[in-house]
């Protein structure tokens, strides 16, 4: 079966923590190698963040729990990469 | 998890630190009570330490009760307001979240800041009549004037940090505390000799 690579995630979370301690939160889950977070909407008590994950096997329900852990929601996943470990896989059929 | 509460509550993110000032407003308040006793006992001139101790201690005991339940559920409950405020913009119950977890912790920190601030500075200004007790100094009337001294050197010291932290003159704030404390001292004084 396919490995997410990648996961683009929509995430509605509080002012607190801030996005750095958000992302080195999130960045110390084991299925999440590294990882990239960017604000997109401010609202008074409550901001919108862009985040890309990158690992060689994302656990979506580890980074879901994670999340709700820290106060956050995943609004929608906006994109993925999955695949696997065999680059020749077309070659093998 | 102690690291991050630290930082939390010395460096809030609106730039107030609630540590710093629960300790300045709760070491006042027990500087200033003592004195009040100090003077009181003074001006009656109670020669026995062991009935200023008394009353200090009872007066320190019930300003770290006061100050640990007081602040525990005053925090608790405006966390928990701004707690649920932020639940509903999050359209989610947030249970487990270390936003609800903190609200316990956060309040518990505090409280114990704002009880043992108060009760650590209303003690230090009662050092003076132990050392009476045990016959170091004399009670009458050595006890009582370095008590008071304590307690002015602890103003000086409260109003120097507030002075620091607004980074105006330190000797400035110093000398302002001090003088709350000498009016207190006045007003008690002052008091004591129309009543009796």
């Amino acid at each position: 079966m396919s490995k997410i690579k990648k996961l683009v995630l929509d995430v509605l979370k509080p002012h607190e923590p801030e996005i750095i301690e958000f992302s080195k939160e999130m960045c110390s889950l084991e299925s999440v190698s590294y990882l990239e977070s960017s604000v997109e909407e401010v609202d008074k008590e409550v901001e919108t963040v862009q985040i890309i994950l990158f690992g060689e096997d994302i656990e979506y329900k580890e980074v879901k729990k994670k999340t709700r852990e820290l106060g956050a929601s995943i609004h929608s996943v906006d994109g993925v990469l999955a695949g696997d470990n065999r680059p020749n896989r077309e070659k093998n059929r | 998890m102690f690291k991050k509460l630290k930082e939390k509550l010395l460096f809030e993110k609106s730039g107030e630190n609630i540590a710093q000032r629960y300790i300045v407003l709760n070491g006042f308040d027990g500087v200033l009570t003592v004195l009040g006793i100090t003077v009181g006992s003074f001006s009656t001139q109670v020669d026995n330490p062991a009935v200023v101790i008394s009353a200090c201690v009872g007066t320190a005991v019930g300003l770290l009760a006061s100050g640990i339940s007081g602040a525990y559920i005053t925090e608790t409950s405006q966390r928990l307001r701004g707690f649920k405020e932020l639940r509903a913009k999050m359209l989610t119950d947030m249970e487990g979240s270390v936003q609800e977890k903190n609200i316990q912790s956060e309040s518990l920190v505090i409280s114990l800041l704002n009880g043992f601030s108060s009760f650590m500075f209303a003690m230090l200004g009662t050092i003076p009549f132990f050392l009476a007790t045990f016959d170091i100094i004399p009670m009458l009337n050595t006890a009582y004037y370095s008590s008071m001294f304590v307690s002015g050197i602890l103003l000086a010291v409260l109003g120097g940090y507030l002075g620091r932290i607004a980074r105006e003159s330190i000797p400035y704030y110093a000398l302002k505390m001090v003088l709350v404390g000498v009016g207190t001292a006045a007003l008690m004084y002052g008091l004591q000799l129309f009543v009796l």
